[in-house]
């Protein structure tokens, strides 16, 4: 019984600059389930659209894909850019933090979603136009048979991004990548858009990816967290210990220094310095300049991730020493 | 010592090719509150609903429609050239996005000692050099490494301080931040709002923050002010609104923020529709289409914003509420 559906073993991203090799992702591995929601999270930079890319094998020049990106056991690095087609907005599908960014300004919301359908499913026209309007209705769009006349900047942000999902989700895609995809909406949209795409995954059964840098939007949504940080994974884990018992000074500094609803605190817990840049990282432990526990072993040698109890991995050289 | 009285600003709405004026977009709609000396007043809302043209316009950075601001007692909008520019050192603003603030031909030492010079506030050069560098070292960076960069060559956090150091440069009463940290990283956005909390205190700095992150303006501000489509619907202490919001819109809003904790599993309230255009916003509450609890009179009588919390002050607009 094999219920992994995207399955990554060392994947490098590395971009070949001017300035340097840039290693957006580096020795990246992960599993997601099916019906499973891995939020996956990290400040700008940290690698995380890089990632998304790189399971679509979009990722722009002059960057350069290796490892393996296993979906149902098939290496899709190793598919061609036809069968790669197929596989993109049909088997997996991918919504973005803008969503002008992949809709089409010249042509009407309808036409992109029929086309969309048209590309991997066999019905004819009036089976076709009835799905888009089902989609439009489910996606909360009202007035879905007029509106679908439309083009995309006759709607709102919070509309268009509802767009996007239902495209997204007319062909049922079993891996759905949301990149920041509610980061752009105001809270009331964004909570409206978070409920479809949990609704959507009880009725599909699809698998998310969901990449945000929000970690409500993350406890809220995600089974499993797996938190990168210059391009390295640096933890992964379910939800409930990522966000009550994290076992990496990263996510935990993370939590520490974010204001929250739920709980009044006099300061924050600032974390000191800025993110790295990747053509020259720290080296051993790419926090080490900003990590409150790093001592002399840390800036020496490269810690690797390990699983310190069943489901929970980190890559802490002084993990045993901080947490136990 | 910051009193806003029912202050209006209306765009100018022009369309086709010969830009015929063909409405007001009523962006800020009649707004009352007060900024208390020495307090952080935050004043929140779902983008256009007008808060940065509030920002703007109490500062006369723009030309308001009508209403009155008075500061420590005098008013803003009929002062003179002389007495505006007394305003202007003592009222300052922090912009949300360091990147688009900062005129990027200058150095950090140009950005920092230029309203010193506007202002007449440090005639001769050492002078400057010492009170910029000051000023440097209060933003958290450093002036011996920093001073003679310019601004691309900073990160969006140290960009921010940049702009809070020229901020200060006029000694100011007043800050008015508008979505100070809305757009730098989340690891960093922590040492700004302590460096602001740090030297609000060190300044004794009234504040005025704005921002659409309730999370952030719940640990930073006082009291809180809410706004729709141009209105305020709900001002009371920072505790009293998060704990018990009184207008429908701010229980809502309140409801729909995600909570990092996945054992809390919140109730929520989704919303019916989408924000209305403040080019024609609703007759009555302007709330009322949207609102699960509206009655006949919503439709068609605007609710003041009154006092229901006594010597607590917690003001709400609502008909519900009386
Ligand atoms: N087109 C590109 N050219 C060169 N480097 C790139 C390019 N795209 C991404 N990178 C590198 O990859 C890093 C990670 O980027 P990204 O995955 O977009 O981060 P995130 O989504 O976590 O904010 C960037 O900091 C940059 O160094
Ligand atoms: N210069 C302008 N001309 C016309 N309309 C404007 C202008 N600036 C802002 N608006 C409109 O005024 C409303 C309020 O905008 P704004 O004050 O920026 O809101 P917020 O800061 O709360 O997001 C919006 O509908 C916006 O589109
Ligand atoms: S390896 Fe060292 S520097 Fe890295 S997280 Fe662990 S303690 Fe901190
Ligand atoms: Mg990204
Ligand atoms: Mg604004």
């Amino acid at each position: 019984m094999n219920k992994t559906i995207l399955q990554i073993k060392d994947l490098k991203t590395y971009f070949y600059t001017d300035a340097g090799i840039a290693k957006a992702v580096d020795e990246l591995n992960l599993k997601i389930e099916r019906k499973e929601t891995l939020g996956l999270i990290g400040e700008s930079g940290s690698g995380k659209t890089v990632t998304a890319l790189s399971i679509l094998r979009l990722v722009p020049f002059p960057g350069r894909i290796t490892g393996e990106i296993l979906f149902h056991g098939e290496n899709l690095l190793e598919k061609s850019e036809e069968e790669m087609r197929s596989v993109r907005g049909g088997n997996i599908a991918m919504i973005f933090q803008d969503p002008m960014t992949s809709l089409n300004p010249v042509y009407t919301i309808g036409n992109q979603i029929s086309e969309a359908i048209e590309l991997h499913q066999d019905l004819d026209r009036l089976e076709v136009n009835k799905n888009v309007i089902d989609m439009l209705k489910k996606v909360g769009i009202p007035d879905a048979a007029t509106r679908q006349r439309d083009y995309p900047h006759q709607f709102s942000g919070g509309m268009r991004q509802r767009v996007m999902i239902a495209m997204a989700l007319s062909c049922n895609p079993e891996l759905l990548i949301a990149d920041e995809a509610t980061t752009n909406l105001d809270v009331t949209v964004q909570a409206e858009v978070l409920e479809l795409m949990k609704n959507l995954k009880e009725e599909f059964g699809s698998s998310i990816l969901l990449i945000t840098h929000d970690l409500g939007v993350v406890a809220e949504m995600s089974d499993k967290v797996a938190v990168l940080y210059a391009g390295k994974l640096m933890e992964f884990c379910d939800v409930e210990t990522a966000f009550m018992a994290p076992q990496h000074p990263y996510l935990e500094a993370l939590l520490e220094s974010i204001p929250r609803l739920d709980v009044d605190k006099e300061r924050l817990d600032a974390i000191a310095g800025t993110v790295p840049e990747l053509v020259n990282p720290p080296q051993g432990c790419r926090f080490h300049p900003r990590c409150k526990y790093a001592k002399e072993i840390c800036n020496k040698q490269e810690p690797q991730l390990i699983e310190i109890e069943p489901g929970h991995s980190s890559a802490c050289l002084r993990v045993d020493e901080i947490y136990h | 010592m910051l009193e806003v009285r029912n202050l209006k600003k209306y765009y100018q709405l022009k369309a086709g090719i010969f830009k015929k004026q063909v409405g007001f977009v009523h962006a800020v709609d009649g707004i009352s509150f007060n900024v208390k000396k020495g307090e952080t007043l935050g004043l929140v809302g779902e983008s256009g609903c007008g808060k940065t043209t509030a920002g703007l316009t109490i500062l006369r950075l723009i030309e308001p429609t009508a209403g009155e601001v008075f500061f420590e007692g005098k008013d803003i909008f009929k002062a003179t050239k002389k007495e505006m520019r007394t305003f202007r050192r003592e009222l300052q603003i922090i912009f949300q996005d360091p990147y688009s603030s900062l005129n990027p031909r200058m150095t950090v030492y140009d950005i920092v000692s230029e309203p010193l010079k506007v202002h007449g506030l440090a005639r001769k050069k050492n002078e400057k050099t010492e009170k910029v560098s000051q000023l440097i070292k209060k933003a958290g960076l450093s002036p011996h490494e920093h001073m003679h960069r310019y601004p691309h060559e900073f990160s969006g956090g140290q960009r921010q301080r940049i702009g809070i150091a020229r901020a200060l440069a006029t000694n100011p009463k007043l800050i008015i931040a508008d979505e100070p940290v809305s757009s730098i990283d989340v690891s960093v956005r922590a040492q700004i709002l302590n460096l602001l909390q740090d030297l609000k205190k060190e300044f004794r700095l009234t504040m005025l923050f704005i921002s659409h992150d309730l999370s952030v303006v719940k640990h930073v501000c006082n009291r809180v002010a809410v706004m729709y489509v141009g209105k305020i619907v709900e001002i009371a202490k920072t505790k009293d609104l998060y704990n018990n919001p009184q207008h429908p819109y701010s229980e809502v809003l309140l409801s729909a923020i995600p909570v990092p904790n996945p054992k809390i599993r919140r109730k929520r309230i989704l919303l019916r529709g989408e924000v209305p255009t403040p080019v024609n916003p609703p007759l009555g509450c302007r709330f009322h289409p949207r609102c699960s609890y509206a009655e006949p009179a919503c439709e068609k009588v605007e609710p003041k914003l009154i006092n229901i919390g006594g010597p607590d002050e917690h003001l709400v607009a609502c008909h519900l509420r009386k």
